[in-house]
């Protein structure tokens, strides 16, 4: 290449450089002069709550938003969990005119982007909500790892964060530390509300000996020692314990192999295409444990749709049932009227997501200002109802075990119930699981 | 004894699925020189289409392969008519060209993604077909259909190639497309009409493999991988390396599977890297 | 001599062009904070892995797919020693070890050519990715670590620098005599080693100097997140968008892939904020044109246009 091509070449790099970061300096000085001022009323509100008498906040609307999975290997959660969930809340609350902070009615505008399923993506998103957007509230983006990278961001931007879907035992070290003051964990997971429940359930049916098929993932691996742990408490013997990989295209081998130990219950942890192929398996096998529980997916109305009669008698990590109180019924109906069938009603978060969000409404409104600290202790000390609960409560900054509508699930009659050993059971347990009904 | 025989069974069938998966990218590879990256973008397409036309008019999941098949067809072969022989031509080498064409499938791997969850969602979705076993030897119906399409479509296509005028063209591209044209075969026809059989078999393995797998707008990449390490362990082209290959990677699985199976993906891995290093072009790589 | 005094004042315009650029990158932390750092960070992070891709696959033609494997390499440097040693001598730890590791996984790869060479490295990405989940499942029990954070500022500077040492080495590789060689073994691998270059040392030793700024930039992200598992180090991800954002850039010289992981990330950000639905049919179709009508990439198509503006004298290709 010549002399000249070259200095031509680093005279275009350099233009389009400065060009860039020239548009992109220009850009944030002039959102940060317009933030300042946002910035001084927020901290004015703050001080004010010293004084218990609040001015309501300038702005006319609230602006809430999220790096969510629109696309990639994330994005049936969007589709089917918090994504309905959160849509349809907005939906209501301006229905009704919005969240009252201190006397001004509020309404509430979404702004979602899409963290294309991309850690990075998703890290930077949520950075620009909060620091270039300045958005008033941000929720949580899909899955554990990323749940755990973006209470880490949130808190160093002090701004509230609940869980979506995701929540895991590591996280609770965090909490307990106190690092993470604006971290509110909303989803139950394995070790002090699912595990137990089903070492109770499995233990009140008689059931002497498991397996445990788990995928070699957080999930998979959290439920797996947990269900170590709890399963020998209740005296119940594991005899099988198998890790698959995500991309596992055959389970016949391994489903003979339990099937020769005849264990009472059978657990699959793992994710939904897993979850199916389990499920087809055991069918083609003619193998029906007498208990059999599903991690994710087994929860959705799909699920259960997909395998018609030989759903009956499957148990599931959840849950809630219509049948819990008629709050929850009258949920169930509004979220099949959004999202135009019952084929996406997830009856183990749908119920909670829109919990979290009832109580963080609440807690604005008692706070009274948009103020992240303000609320967030709220948040942490008060109780109040939702849809799941009377009593709704966060302890640790996460969601009390006695607020839940439940742990554990089984279909029956293709209606989901809760079969906790407890007050929150609405249907007895099927123990044993009627066989699968005979191939078409 | 009965083990063995289990692991067998299970290996032929994942590995008839395998080849079945892969064998459109290595005759997109070997002669019209297009590494697809959107290989598994039209499985997808394939499996979505016939779990829709089951859904929408209950059509038979394997009649449904005489319309997703033709359809994949048409799509590939305009697409080569348009973009990939464009790019030829702008090319000054071969070599730049697979370049080219690689980062213009990436393009159409987003394009594909995009406008099936536009249309189906990203929903994971499934329904059951032919979920049973021929009993003793417990052979799962659904998967055993799927292996015997592929044992005809490879036999067909070994048939088309080594006894057709136009498989002989095909074949004459692939080894040196100047010649080819010297001796008449319309080199862009050939190249055109091998794109879109190679997509056809994309969407004829979507559609069979919807028939047992769960399936979701996301999942064209994985199948890509899978595509691609079979046939480069086959050798690129060779659609018997294709078969050989993806009976190997299903053997492998399937004992793994069996002692161990959270090692299966490292066992992949490991034996096309060691099968690899052995034979640097590939089992039928000359 | 007119072109001479032309060439020279080119030229100075030019230095100081880039000098200032420079300048901003280096005191942009003053002057602002938050997401355009972060951004920036992003954008040096693809610069980096773009250019430490074209180092060896550019002049060789031997299309890597291993990015990742070092990346992700980086990745559990940070999380296995952060913490416990400083930052900086983090990101050197992540360096040697992955030249260290390149060296290996190049000698092993001596006899693959072309696409099997390319599938090869992309495997490799995934075995590793595979047996550090397994290993993490049996040793760890569990799936992901923690890993320490760093300031926004901190890491800003931290991959800048590497940025800047990450250019100059590429040119020095490149006016090198491995360089040339790496050039000539691109051109006619055989005829090379006819000519008496080693082609070995010469392959290995290149592929393994690239792998050191993948494995520092992975080090330095790394403490961008607090958490990380196997999936997110090890993302083939991270393997395809430098290839993509080299050629579209354009791969004549090292302007190219910096350019094009730029106006790659930039572009991609305002399509992604901007029709979040759209966004990759968006992104696809222009992927699809720009090979169609630019398949020199924008550096081709700037030196074009700069030809036309320069009074189309015959630029040498």
């Amino acid at each position: 290449m010549s002399q000249k091509a070259r200095w031509g070449n680093l005279a275009i790099l350099s233009m389009v450089l400065v060009a860039l970061v020239s548009l992109a300096v220009l850009a944030g000085c002039g959102d940060s002069t317009t933030t300042t001022t946002a910035g001084t009323t927020a901290t004015t509100a703050g001080t004010d709550t010293t004084d218990t008498t609040m001015a309501p906040p300038e702005q006319d609307k609230i602006v809430i938003g999220a790096a969510r999975p629109l696309s990639g290997g994330l994005s049936v959660f969007e589709g089917n969990n918090f994504g309905p969930s959160y849509k349809l809340w907005v939906e209501d609350v301006n229905a009704a005119g919005g969240i009252n902070v201190a006397g001004k009615m509020l309404p509430i505008e979404l702004k979602i982007y899409d963290d294309q399923s991309d850690l990075d993506t998703s890290m930077r998103l949520l950075s620009k909500l909060m620091e270039e957007d300045k958005v008033d509230f941000v929720l949580a983006p899909a899955s554990t790892a990323f749940l755990f990278a973006a209470a880490g961001v949130a808190n160093a931007n002090k701004y509230i964060m609940m869980s979506a879907e995701g929540g895991a035992t590591s996280l609770e070290k965090e909490l307990q530390k106190g690092t993470l003051p604006y971290f509110f964990q909303g989803l139950n997971y394995s070790n002090h509300d699912q595990m137990p429940a089903w070492a109770d359930i499995l233990k009140e049916a008689g059931a002497k000996t498991a397996a445990v098929v788990y995928l070699d993932d957080l999930h998979g691996i959290e439920y797996q020692a947990q269900a170590a742990v709890f399963l020998s408490a209740a005296g119940i013997e594991i005899v099988q314990s198998t890790p698959i990989p995500g991309d596992i295209k055959d389970m016949t081998s391994i489903l003979k192999q339990i099937q020769d130990k005849d264990p009472d219950a059978v657990a699959f942890f793992a994710y939904p295409g897993q979850n199916i192929l389990a499920m087809q398996t055991m069918m083609q096998l003619d193998y029906s444990p007498r208990a059999v529980l599903i991690g994710p997916g087994g929860a959705s109305q799909w699920f259960a749709n997909m395998f018609g009669d030989a759903i009956d008698g499957v148990m599931f990590e959840g849950a809630w049932s219509a049948n819990s109180s008629p709050e929850a019924k009258a949920y169930e109906e509004s979220l099949t009227q959004f999202m135009g069938s019952s084929d996406n009603v997830d009856h183990w978060g749908a119920l909670i997501y829109r919990s979290q969000l009832e109580f963080f409404q609440q807690a604005i409104e008692k706070a009274g200002t948009l103020d992240q600290d303000v609320i967030a202790e709220v948040m942490r000390t008060s109780h109040f109802p939702t849809s799941m609960s009377s009593d709704t409560f966060y302890t640790n900054q996460i969601f009390d075990r006695t607020s839940y509508a439940g742990q554990i699930g089984q279909w029956q009659g293709g209606v989901a119930e809760v079969i906790d050993v407890g007050d929150k059971r609405t249907a007895a347990p099927i123990y044993p699981k009627p066989a699968w009904p005979a191939a078409q | 004894m009965t083990a063995l025989r289990d692991i067998l069974i299970t290996g032929l069938l994942l590995g008839g699925l395998f080849a079945l998966v892969s064998v459109g990218l290595t005759l997109q590879y070997g002669v019209a020189r297009v590494l697809n990256v959107a290989h598994g973008e039209f499985i997808m397409v394939g499996a979505f289409l016939t779990f829709w036309l089951l859904g929408s008019v209950s059509l038979n999941p394997l009649l449904s392969l005489a319309i997703t098949g033709p359809a994949a067809f048409i799509v590939g072969f305009i697409l080569h008519k348009t973009l990939f022989r464009r790019l030829m031509h702008s090319s000054p080498s071969l070599d730049i060209f697979e370049g080219r064409s690689m980062l213009a499938s990436f393009g159409l791997l987003y394009v594909v993604q995009n406008l099936a969850r536009i249309i189906w969602g990203s929903d994971v979705e499934g329904y059951t077909f032919l979920n049973s076993t021929i009993t003793g030897a417990q052979i799962p119906l659904n998967r055993l259909v799927a292996l015997a399409f592929v044992v005809v479509l490879g036999g067909a296509f070994y048939f088309f190639l080594a006894r057709t005028r136009l498989g002989k063209a095909i074949r004459a591209s692939a080894q040196s497309p100047s010649t080819a044209q010297l001796m008449g075969v319309e080199i862009n026809n050939v190249l055109a009409i091998c794109f879109g059989l190679g997509l056809a078999l994309a969407a004829i393995a979507g559609s069979l493999l919807s028939t047992f797998f769960a399936i979701q707008t996301t999942m064209g990449l994985g199948y890509t991988v899978i595509a691609m390490v079979v046939v480069v362990m086959g050798g690129l082209g060779s659609i018997t390396g294709a078969m050989i290959g993806g009976i190997i990677l299903g053997l492998v699985s399937s004992t793994v599977t069996f002692f161990h199976p959270s090692l299966t993906m490292i066992a992949y891995y490991v034996i096309f890297i060691v099968l690899l290093l052995a034979r640097p072009k590939g089992i039928m790589g000359k | 001599m007119m072109k001479a005094k032309q060439m020279t004042r080119d030229k100075g315009i030019t230095l100081a062009l880039l000098a200032v650029a420079f300048l901003i990158l280096a005191l942009l932390p003053q002057i602002t904070s938050g997401y355009i750092l972060t951004l920036l960070i992003d954008i040096l992070k693809f610069a980096v892995l773009t250019v430490g891709w074209v180092i060896f696959s550019g002049p060789s033609g031997y299309m890597s797919l291993a990015t990742a494997a070092f990346y992700g390499l980086g990745f559990y440097i940070a999380a296995v020693f952060s913490g416990s040693i400083p930052f900086s001598l983090l990101i050197l730890l992540a360096g040697v070890s992955s030249f260290v590791v390149a060296l290996g996984v190049g000698a092993l790869t001596l006899r693959l050519r072309g696409v099997y060479f390319t599938i090869f490295t992309f495997a490799l990405v995934l075995l590793v990715q595979n047996v550090v989940l397994e290993v993490e499942r049996v040793v760890t029990q569990t799936r992901g670590r923690f890993v320490e954070t760093v300031s926004t500022e901190g890491v800003y500077y931290a991959i800048f620098i590497v940025f800047v040492l990450t250019v100059v080495s590429a040119v020095l590789i490149r006016r090198s005599r491995y360089g040339l060689a790496l050039q000539s073994i691109g051109e006619h691998e055989e005829a090379a080693a006819h000519s008496g270059i080693n082609v070995v040392w010469t392959k290995v030793l290149t592929f393994a100097s690239s792998a050191v700024f993948m494995g520092m930039a992975g080090a330095i992200i790394a403490t961008r997140r607090t958490y990380i598992d196997p999936y997110i180090a090890f993302n083939l991800n991270t393997s395809f968008l430098p290839v993509l954002m080299a050629m579209f850039g354009g791969m004549g010289n090292l302007v190219g892939p910096v350019l094009g992981a730029a106006l790659f990330t930039y572009i991609g950000e305002i399509l992604l904020t901007r029709f979040p639905d759209l966004y990759m049919l968006l992104f696809g179709v222009v992927l699809i044109l720009s090979m169609l009508f630019m398949p020199n990439g924008i550096l081709g198509l700037a030196q074009g246009i700069w030809r036309k503006m320069k009074g189309g004298g015959r630029a040498p290709a």
